[in-house]
């Protein structure tokens, strides 16, 4: 009964949504009802989102709660997330040393959430970001070599790409002809992202998205039924 | 002598990662104390954003939405800095939003640093910070019917009605220009979905480097221009700092951090260029055994 409840909510939210989307605008009747439910379905969907925060904080903390209660390996880690996660939230949602009250800038940065913010996690964010730099030279080193075609093709793109992107890389490559200046690093690397990526890129995206469409058909339809558990 | 040759190629070929990771430290921190910069030159991406801001009627507002965290910062923040001293010295109001929860701080870093340049800017006049609103493309999709639906209040608490910003302002299509500087999901991609595609309002956006290949499939068509990461937005300061505002190069911040990446490109460059000289070099020495 529950899964059939939940079926029907889903198959007909989801039919007006995809009829929104084909029914021009209307104030009455059958279009405006659509019309009318698809401005609100946002609405609802943001207050449904506040939830799923609640239930992703609450499986964070019962997992690692788990952890440390059955000394699992690392678990001291575990006690670092969790005491993170309650220092956060209780000076987030005091809005301690900011702007009082619901309305209250949780952002403001002079608050404490703003200076953990600024002070921890930017820097730590930034930190770990940066050392991408330093795998990704280590890594073009040893993979972009003169072994096979393959290679070679991947050594000559990248290599384009990296000088194209030098600020000067079009006055380095200044004394070619005109007729000879789409050979520059700059000029192949733009075709290089605009045709072949493109091409390669949208024919991606559009065999997703004939997947999503077939995914999501099963859902509205209620051929796969998986999603809302329970089944064996 | 060719066993020689054949050791001193193999020791390049087997250089130790931690050396390269040496060498990147010191070169990039020698370009970072010695502020090397070098001036770039617009490409057929960000030109086509600076024009169509150029070219928009004075006081038509401009929504720059920003998705991204401190970890795309470096990357991204750059070209939103760019973009609100363009529209601003263009006399266009800014409103600020972002879907990625760490974005509302964002904003007011962003803010906090530009609007010090302009003591004079009037906030609910001619910028307006919303904020983070929770919900990703179903904040766009509402907000393609009302702005006023989904945001009762600024980030600072203050009642919509109350910003004479945005009493002109109904709905998405009353901008002028959106732009998404998209570090991730939600970002650029859903609101080519959800708002340019849907509303034809014109729509721009930056990201990251490496996410370049995932938007300019939109490129031309749906999307007019794009900052393809930090070169973009120096790109776009290339052409402000050229064209008819006055504008001081110390308040942009892209073309001096691109001199410490342009050295680490090229230290890149010539290990490439080692790496496959030793490896041809072993190839060819080994054949001649």
């Amino acid at each position: 009964m529950k899964r059939n409840l939940a079926q029907v909510v889903l198959s007909t939210v989801a039919l007006l949504i995809v009829l929104s989307a084909f029914l021009p605008d209307a104030e009455s009747g059958f279009g405006g009802i659509v019309k009318r439910a698809d401005s609100y379905f946002p609405i609802w969907f943001s207050i449904i989102a506040v939830f799923a925060f609640v239930l992703g904080a609450s499986s964070l903390i019962g997992s690692h709660v788990r952890k440390i209660k059955e000394r699992e390996t690392d678990w001291q880690y575990s006690i670092v997330t969790v005491a993170s996660f309650a220092i956060v939230m209780v000076v987030g949602l005091a809005k301690l040393g900011g702007a009082p009250g619901l309305a209250g800038d949780v952002s403001d940065p002079t608050s404490v959430l703003g200076r953990i913010f600024g002070a921890v996690l930017s820097p730590l964010h930034a930190t770990l970001f940066s050392l991408l730099a330093f795998y990704i030279a280590s890594a073009a080193f040893r993979s972009f070599r003169i072994r096979s075609l393959e290679t070679t093709v991947l050594l000559l793109s990248a290599s384009a790409i990296i000088v194209g992107r030098l600020p000067f890389s079009s006055k380095l490559f200044s004394f070619l002809p005109d007729s000879l200046h789409w050979l520059s690093p700059g000029k192949v690397s733009l075709w290089l992202l605009l045709v072949p990526n493109t091409a390669g890129q949208r024919a991606i995206l559009i065999t997703v998205s004939l997947g999503v469409i077939a995914v999501a058909l099963k859902h509205i339809l209620g051929i796969s039924r998986d999603m809302f558990g329970g089944q064996k | 002598m060719r066993n020689r040759f054949i050791s001193i190629f193999t020791n390049i070929d087997k250089i130790d990662r931690r050396l390269i990771y040496l060498i990147l430290v010191i070169t990039i921190s020698i370009s970072l104390f010695a502020d090397v910069s070098f001036r770039d030159e617009p490409s057929e991406l960000v030109l086509p954003i600076f024009n169509h801001i150029e070219n928009l009627e004075p006081g038509i507002p401009i929504l720059i939405s920003m998705e991204y965290s401190p970890t795309s910062e470096p990357e991204l923040a750059p070209m939103a800095k760019a973009v609100t001293h363009h529209a601003f010295l263009a006399g266009h109001p800014i409103c600020y939003m972002s879907l990625w929860p760490e974005g509302g701080m964002m904003i007011n870093r962003l803010t906090d640093q530009v609007f010090t340049d302009y003591p004079d800017a009037e906030y609910g006049k001619q910028w307006v910070n919303l904020g983070f609103k929770v919900g990703g493309e179903m904040v766009i999709n509402s907000m393609r019917d009302s702005l006023h639906h989904i945001y009762a209040t600024d980030a600072f608490g203050t009642s919509i009605e109350q910003i004479p910003l945005l009493n002109s302002i109904n709905n998405l299509s009353d901008f002028g220009l959106l732009l998404s500087f998209s570090g991730g999901t939600p970002g650029l991609k859903e609101w080519i979905l959800y708002a340019g595609d849907e509303l034809d309002i014109p729509l721009a956006g930056g990201c990251k480097g490496v996410g370049a290949p995932q938007f300019l499939p939109y490129f031309p068509g749906q999307i007019l221009g794009l900052f393809n990461g930090l070169k973009g937005a120096s790109e776009y300061e290339a052409v402000l700092l050229d064209s008819r505002y006055n504008i001081d190069a110390d308040m942009l911040e892209a073309t001096s951090r691109m001199g410490p990446q342009t050295v680490a490109h090229l230290v890149i460059m010539v290990f490439l260029i080692l790496g496959n000289i030793s490896t041809l070099a072993l190839f060819v020495l080994r054949r001649l055994r």
